[in-house]
Parts: C-alpha cells; structure tokens; sequence
C-alpha cells in the first residue's frame, strides 16, 4: 500500500488542486520578515499583507514560469464554493530569477480568510515559450487544472502550501461554523 | 491516513446511504466508520431518538484503545468482528468483491495502511465522548425521517467529522513535512561534517610540509 508521506498529498493539495507531479525546479518563497513559506506552515494574515519574494530555480534564463497562487478552500473549508479564489499570477518568470521579472497578471490579493483555516497553494508551471496569458474575469472559481490545460503549461514543476486562518480567531472558533 | 479522507467521502455521502446497504457487507465497513461513534445496532430497527440501550455498549468497549473498533463492530454485525480484526488484509480482499455501492473513490479502499491506525486511536477517544449525547445514536438514515432538529444535528456531526479529519490530515502533513526536513539537514550535517574533516586533514597535511616561513600571497601593491 503506497502511502505517501508527501504533505501535498495529505492535505489534499494533490487531489483538490493539483494532479500528482515531480517536483523538479527549485522554488523559495519568503514573505516580509523573512518568514519562509514551508509546507502546511501557519501564516497570519497580517504576515502575507504584501506579495513575497519568490525566488524561482532552474538554470537557463530562456526558461519562463508562471506562478500563481489559489486558495482551495474559499469562502471556508467546509463549504468552498468558490473554488478555487486566485490571489495571484505572475508570467513569464524567467529561470533562477523571481517574479519581479515576470509579468503581474492578477495582483496580488492578500488573502483575508474568515471562517476555518484555508490552505493557500503557490503553483509554479513551467511555459513551452513566452506567451501571454490572460487574466480570468474574475478571482473566484478559478480552476489551476484548466487554466494548465488552456495554456498548454502542462504539470506543475512546484508546489508549496502553507494554512491561514483568520487573526483574531473567536475562542471556540468551531462554533461560528456550526450555523 | 487514505481512511480520513475515506470517512470525510462518507460522511459527504451520508445521505447516499440507506439502511438497506447494511446487508451488503462492503458497504457497511465503510458504514461503521460512521456508525462507530453512533449507535451500533444498524441491523435493528432504525433508531429511537433516545436509544439508551445501545449508547451504555460503546462505552466500555471503548475504554481499550486499540480494541474497541473491532468490539464495536462486533456488536453491529458479527460477521464484521474478524473484518475490522484484520482491517488491512480484508480490505484488500472485500473490495474487489462486492463493489461498495456508495460512489467512493477506488484509489481510497485498497489503501488501508498499517501505519494509520494511529489515526484511529486517536479519534477513539472523540469518538468515546459521543455516547453522551443522546442524538448521537442515530446512524446515518435519510432525512426524511426524522424531525428537522436532529437532521440538522445530524448535518452538525458531519461537518464536524469532516473538519476534525481536515485537521487530523494538516497535522499529519505538517509531522511528515518536518520529518522530511529533519532528514535533509541530517544528510546536509553528515555532508558538512564530512567536509570539514576532509579540509582539516588536507590542512593539517600542508602544516606539516612547511619548515620555513616564506610568503604565501603576494603582496597587492
């Protein structure tokens, strides 16, 4: 019985987002007080007010990414009909640098969860060529394997996911979700 | 961990299964989960709002962790008592056989692994908690035939079980997350520690060859 032990795995990452995949280009994320994204790490939101520094691997520089960032869970765990919420798209990232070189197509929306704790997955692809993407109309039910698919991105090359829940959670914050 | 996620499948398909699948034998393996904690006389009629005589029996069988599930299921259906016994091996042989009728995911039954078990002696103990509400007997019946209070206590529990298995499932990433980092920095310190010896001894050899003083670098200017 292969289990795996990989955490995108156990969180369901793969499997709600993503199809199973390598991993094989480098990717580091640090948002503002050199707090590293690690995966199903727990960020505030005050923490992930500005858009990090992704620094992407790779070695040539023709080599383009693109990145984005969803949440699977919005508007809460239980019940996420929107999924996926995009927060984020950068394009034609090239290789070993970050996206201050790529092209910002969705702003970066700080995530703001209200009701359980979401699970926001930074998606990394890697681009046949440079291309231009567009952005969705809208950020809500967003869906990373057709968007893939669409723009012939094909697997992801990385993956990285940390869990954010509201800041001032209410004591006995299970009971607002009970309703 | 593959029975988390397979508890959550259930319980989203709560109303998908009818009293009737208790007969079919693979169905109800996946219906104990459910009725683990709730009543467990699911082969009686269905049950009363105030079931007493049921609740007192999950409780002692729970006291023993690792124990309990197969007591319990014993009670539910004899025949299960040796299934849930060897958990692992008849999963695998139950599933090809009689294909479970509720529309769960294939890629989940045959994964079973032994490791998880601790998943369950964890949820025991939840689950040893639940006898105490009286409206927890009910085991997972369609709506229609019980007042609208326990249908939606009933939609409470299930939410409830699938956030508690949402949270089981975080925490037994962020464990292998960690594990997989202590791994790497083990493997980085041996490297490093490996490394460090090399150039000592490479060091060391050098000291011995020099005799006199005589310059190393030359001088910038």
């Amino acid at each position: 019985m292969p289990r795996s032990t990989n955490p995108l795995v156990i969180s369901r990452v793969v499997g709600d987002v993503l199809e199973p995949f390598t991993s094989c280009v480098g990717m580091r994320i640090v948002y503002e007080g050199n707090t590293e994204v690690v995966n199903c790490s727990e960020l505030k939101p005050s923490q992930i007010i500005h858009q990090p520094r992704v620094d992407v691997g790779g070695d040539d520089l023709r080599t383009l990414y693109t990145l984005i960032l969803v949440d699977p869970d919005a508007p809460s765990p239980g019940d996420p009909n929107m999924r996926e919420y995009l927060h984020w798209m950068v394009t034609n990232i090239p290789a070993t640098t970050g996206t201050t070189y790529g092209e910002e197509i969705v702003a970066y929306e700080n995530p703001r969860p209200i009701v359980g704790i979401h699970r926001l997955v930074f998606v990394l692809f890697r681009q046949l060529g440079r291309q231009t993407i567009y952005a969705p109309g809208w950020r809500q039910s967003f869906n990373t394997r057709d968007f893939a698919e669409f723009y012939n991105l094909g697997s992801p090359v990385a993956a990285v996911f940390f869990n954010c829940k509201r800041e001032n959670s209410p004591s006995g914050s299970g009971s607002s979700r009970r309703r | 961990m593959e029975e988390v996620w397979k508890d959550i499948n259930l319980a989203s398909l709560n109303d998908h299964n009818t009293s009737s699948s208790s007969t079919s034998s693979a169905a109800f393996i996946f219906q104990d989960f459910l009725a683990r904690p709730f009543t467990i006389n699911t082969t009686s009629d269905p049950p009363p709002p105030t079931t007493t005589s049921p609740s007192p029996s999950p409780s002692p069988s729970l006291s023993p962790s690792p124990a309990p599930p197969q007591s319990l299921t014993a009670l539910s259906l004899g025949s299960h008592h040796r299934h849930i016994n060897n958990r692992n091996h008849h999963f695998h042989h139950q599933h090809p056989a009689p294909p479970p009728p509720p529309p769960l995911p294939p890629t989940s039954t045959p994964k079973l692994p032994y490791p998880s078990s601790p998943l369950f002696v964890d949820t025991l103990p939840c689950s040893s908690s639940l006898p105490c509400f009286p409206t927890t007997k009910r085991f997972p019946e369609p709506s229609s035939d019980s007042s609208p209070t326990l249908d939606r206590r009933n939609k409470r529990m299930i939410k409830n079980r699938e956030s508690a298995a949402r949270s089981r499932a975080r925490k037994q990433a962020y464990t292998n997350e960690l594990q997989l980092k202590v791994d790497h920095l083990l493997e980085e310190n041996a490297r490093l520690k490996r490394q460090q010896q090399q150039l000592c001894e490479a060091a060391a050899n050098q000291q011995k060859k020099k005799s006199t003083l005589y310059r190393t670098f030359t001088a910038p200017f």
